[in-house]
C-alpha cells in the first residue's frame, strides 16, 4: 500500500491546471463565441480578435493556476483536512466517520494525463464536501486506503482500478441495444426548443445571412399554402414537429451513449457498484444499508416496450455526480424481471409479486374522469367555432363529441384508477401511481422520516384523504397514496411513522382490516434495514 | 408471532369526513395557538396590503399619464387585484382556528388548513434540530414560531407559528431532548 509521511500537506497533481482551465473554458464558451462575433461584426481585424482571445484566456488560466497553488490537503487523525481559496481562505475538516460516498471518475483528458478525480461526500449538503480535481493514482489510492482504515464498513469498497479482475456478481448490464433504446425513448425536446430559442435570440442576423435561401424557400412554401387550408397548416405543423422530434431523438440517443456506455451494476459485500460512461468513466458505490427508497418509473412511451427505470434514494446527495436530484440510477432501462432482480438484491424480503394490493377509493376514478372530460370537452368544443357551423350543426357536433370524449375519458380514467394501488408487506410500503406513465415506490417503513395527511376541499366532501410519506435525501417525487378513506388514512399514518411501537392508534378499524395486519409485521425491525436515517 | 402477543392497539371512534376533526388521541384535543397571533397576522397582512396599495396607486398614476386610453382598465384591474387582498387580510381570523399542535407519546402532530387540510407527524426519533424565531411584532405580543427539522426530503421541515414564547422555548428544549433520547431507537 502506498504511504507517505503521515500528516504532511500535499498539493494536487499539476494536471489540475489544465483540467481546471478546460472546466472554466467550458463555462465561458458561450461568452467567448459572443465576444468573437461581436468583435468581427465591429470590423475588428484578426490580430485584434486574437489579442482579445488571449486576454480572455488569461483570466481562467490565472484562476486555474491560483486554485492549484492554493489547494492543500492532508490526512491526519481520522480526518481529511483541506485548505483552499484565493481571496477567501477556507479550511475544512471532514471526519472520515461521516463519509458516505467516495466517487472516482476520469474524464477523457484526465485519462490521457493519467490522473483521476476523486469526490468525497458526507450526508447533507447539495454537493460533494471535497473534490480533488486531479490526483495521481498513487495519491488517490492513499486517500482511499486512509478512509478504509478509519471506516471499516467501507473496507474493500474502493472502485476497482483498471486491470483488476471483477469478482463481483453482475446484477445488471446494459447492452448496446438497451442504451440506444434508453436514448430513443427519452425525449430531449424541451432542451432542443430552448437551445433553438437561445440560438435565434443571439444570432438572428447571422442566421438570416447564412441561411437566406433555405429560409426563403420555407417562407415561400408557407406563403403559398392557402391561408384557410386546414390540411396545409396541419402538414406544416406536423412536419415541423417531426423534424424537431427527430433532432431531439438523435441527441437523446447520443447523450444516452455518452452517459450509459458500458453501464454495469455489480454487487459485492453489501455494496452496489455502478460503472458507466463513454468518455468520462464514472465508478461509484452505494451501501445497501444506506438505501432509503427505491423509485421506479416508466413513461407512457416506454410502457409499450415494457421498460422501466429504477433509482435509489440515499441520505447523501447522489453517488453519481451527474445527477442533480440526490437519486442514483440503478438501472436506466430494464425489463420487469431485471428490475425485480435488482429489488430482490437490495431488499430480499421486499417481494413485489407477493404484495396484496389495495385499491384506492373509487372516487379517484370519477375525479380523473371529470377532469379529463371537462378539459377535453371545452377545448374540443371551442374548436367548433373555427369550422363555422350553424347552430344546429354545432349542437350535433357537441353531442357527438361529448359522447365520444366521455367514453374515451372514462376508459382512460378506469385504466388510471386500476394502476393506482398500495400495499404493505414485510415492513415495506409499496405504492403504484401515475396517469399515463407509471411510478412505483418501495419504501422500508423503518426509513420513513415524516408523514403528512392531505385533504382538499373536494376530498373532504367524499371523506377521503391522501397520505404522503417522506424519507431522507432529496427525491424527485414524493411518495403519495392518494384518495383513501379518511379514517383508514389516519390509521395508516400512525402505523407507518411508528414501526417499533405496538400500541398504535387506529380509527374505526378492527386490526387486520385493509392491510393493517400486514403492517403488523413491521413492529419487528425489518430485515436488512436500520432505524437510523443514515 | 401471533396476533395475541401484540399489546393492545388503541382505537378511536370517528365517523366524520374531515381530516382536521380527527382528534390526535382518544379523549384529547389539539392544543391551539396563542389568540394574539390573529392580530399579528392581520396586522402583517394589512402592512403588506398598504405597500401593495401604494404600488398600485403609483402604477395607476403612471398609466393615467402615459396611456390615458388604458385608464379605466387600470382602474378596474387595480380594484380587482385589491379586493381579494382586502378579504385575505381577515383570513387569519378563520385559519387560526384550524391550527393545532399535539404532543403524543413518541411524536409531534401538527394540523392546519381551512380548505386544504394537512396533518403532519414528526416522530421524535427523526428530529434533527429545532428552532424558535420571533419577529419584532411577534416579540411585542409575546409569541414565537417553532420550526422542527428532519432529514426528510420534501416534508423535511414543519413550522408552527404563534405559540406563546415561553411555551415555544419549552417545546423547543423538550423536542431537542426527546430527539436526542429517541435518536437511535
Amino acid at each position: 500500500m502506498p504511504t507517505s509521511e503521515a500528516g504532511s500537506w500535499h498539493m494536487l497533481h499539476p494536471a489540475m491546471i489544465v483540467l481546471g482551465l478546460m472546466r472554466e473554458l467550458g463555462r465561458l464558451v458561450f461568452v467567448l463565441i459572443l465576444g468573437t462575433f461581436y468583435s468581427t461584426n465591429r470590423g475588428a481585424g484578426f490580430a485584434q480578435t486574437l489579442t482579445l482571445l488571449f486576454f480572455f484566456l488569461m483570466v481562467p488560466f490565472t484562476f486555474a493556476m491560483l486554485r492549484y497553488l492554493s489547494y492543500r490537503y492532508r490526512l491526519i487523525e481520522g480526518q481529511i483536512e483541506i485548505k483552499e481559496g484565493i481571496l477567501v481562505r477556507r479550511s475544512r475538516q471532514i471526519p472520515v466517520s461521516k463519509i458516505q460516498n467516495m466517487n472516482q471518475s476520469q474524464s477523457l483528458l484526465a485519462r490521457m494525463m493519467g490522473v483521476v478525480q476523486l469526490e468525497v461526500e458526507t450526508a447533507g449538503g447539495m454537493e460533494a464536501e471535497a473534490r480533488f480535481g486531479a490526483l495521481s493514482r498513487l495519491r488517490a489510492a492513499e486517500i482511499r486506503s486512509f478512509v478504509q482504515d478509519h471506516k471499516p464498513e467501507m473496507q474493500d469498497s474502493s472502485p476497482q482500478t483498471e486491470g483488476e479482475s471483477l469478482s463481483e456478481q453482475i446484477l445488471f448490464k446494459m447492452t448496446w441495444l438497451d442504451i440506444v433504446l434508453a436514448g430513443a425513448t427519452t425525449s430531449q425536446m424541451g432542451l432542443i426548443m430552448a437551445f433553438l430559442y437561445v440560438l435565434y435570440q443571439n444570432f438572428e442576423p447571422q442566421i438570416l445571412s447564412v441561411l437566406p435561401q433555405t429560409l426563403n424557400r420555407i417562407f415561400i412554401y408557407v406563403q403559398e399554402l392557402d391561408a384557410h387550408s386546414l390540411w396545409g397548416a396541419l402538414t406544416v405543423l406536423v412536419l415541423g414537429f417531426a423534424s424537431l422530434f427527430l433532432i431531439s431523438w438523435l441527441i437523446s440517443i447520443f447523450t444516452a451513449v455518452l452517459r450509459y456506455f458500458g453501464f454495469t451494476l455489480m454487487e459485492k459485500a453489501g455494496q452496489l457498484r455502478i460503472r458507466s460512461g463513454l468518455f468520462t468513466v464514472i465508478e461509484f458505490h452505494v451501501l445497501r444499508s444506506k438505501i432509503q427508497a427505491l423509485e421506479g418509473h416508466t413513461t407512457f412511451f416506454r410502457r409499450f416496450f415494457g421498460f422501466y427505470e429504477i433509482r435509489t434514494q440515499t441520505a447523501a446527495t447522489s453517488a453519481d455526480a451527474r445527477q442533480q436530484t440526490g437519486q442514483t440510477v440503478l438501472a436506466p432501462l430494464g425489463r420487469k424481471d431485471h428490475i425485480e432482480s435488482v429489488l430482490r438484491y437490495v431488499w430480499p424480503h421486499a417481494d413485489w409479486s407477493a404484495v396484496a394490493w389495495s385499491a384506492v377509493h373509487p372516487w379517484a376514478r370519477g375525479r380523473q374522469f371529470r377532469i379529463l372530460f371537462w378539459i377535453g370537452f371545452s377545448v374540443l368544443g371551442l374548436s367548433s367555432f373555427w369550422f363555422g357551423f350553424s347552430v344546429g350543426q354545432r349542437l350535433l357536433y357537441w353531442a357527438l363529441l361529448g359522447l365520444l370524449w366521455a367514453g374515451l375519458s372514462y376508459l382512460i380514467a378506469s385504466l388510471t384508477y386500476r394502476q393506482i394501488a398500495y400495499g404493505i408487506h414485510e415492513g415495506f410500503v409499496f405504492i403504484r401511481n401515475g396517469f399515463l406513465s407509471l411510478h412505483f415506490f418501495v419504501i422500508p417503513i423503518a426509513k420513513i422520516q415524516t408523514a403528512e395527511l392531505r385533504q382538499t376541499f373536494f376530498q373532504r366532501r367524499k371523506g377521503v384523504a391522501s397520505l404522503a410519506i417522506d424519507v431522507a435525501g432529496s427525491g424527485r417525487h414524493l411518495a403519495e397514496i392518494p384518495h383513501i378513506p379518511v379514517a383508514h388514512a389516519f390509521s395508516l399514518f400512525n402505523r407507518v411513522v411508528h414501526p417499533y411501537r405496538t400500541d398504535v392508534l387506529v380509527v374505526n378499524e378492527a386490526v387486520g382490516a385493509n392491510g393493517l395486519d400486514q403492517a403488523e409485521q413491521c413492529t419487528g425491525r425489518p430485515h436488512g434495514t436500520t432505524a437510523r436515517a443514515d | 408471532m401471533t396476533r395475541e402477543t401484540f399489546p393492545q392497539i388503541r382505537r378511536l371512534e370517528y365517523e366524520g369526513k374531515s381530516l382536521g376533526e380527527i382528534p390526535p388521541e382518544p379523549n384529547r384535543a389539539y392544543y391551539e395557538l396563542d389568540p394574539n397571533v390573529r392580530l399579528i397576522w392581520v396586522l402583517g397582512r394589512l402592512f403588506s396590503l398598504v405597500w401593495t396599495f401604494f404600488g398600485l396607486v403609483v402604477l395607476y398614476m403612471v398609466i393615467r399619464m402615459s396611456a390615458p386610453d388604458w385608464e379605466p382598465v387600470a382602474f378596474y384591474g387595480g380594484w380587482a387585484l385589491l379586493t381579494p387582498s382586502f378579504v385575505s387580510v381577515f383570513w387569519p381570523l378563520i385559519s387560526y382556528r384550524y391550527w393545532g399542535v399535539a404532543i403524543r407519546a413518541s411524536d409531534l402532530v401538527v394540523r392546519w388548513g381551512v380548505l386544504w387540510k394537512r396533518v403532519m407527524c414528526i416522530p421524535f426519533a427523526r428530529i434533527q434540530h429545532v428552532d424558535t424565531q420571533a419577529g419584532p411584532l411577534e416579540r411585542a405580543f409575546g409569541v414565537a414560531n417553532l420550526a422542527v427539522f428532519t432529514a426528510g426530503s420534501r416534508l423535511g421541515v414543519v413550522s408552527i407559528p404563534g405559540l406563546p414564547d415561553d411555551l415555544a422555548v419549552q417545546l423547543r428544549d423538550f423536542l431537542s431532548q426527546v430527539g436526542q433520547k429517541h435518536a437511535n431507537l
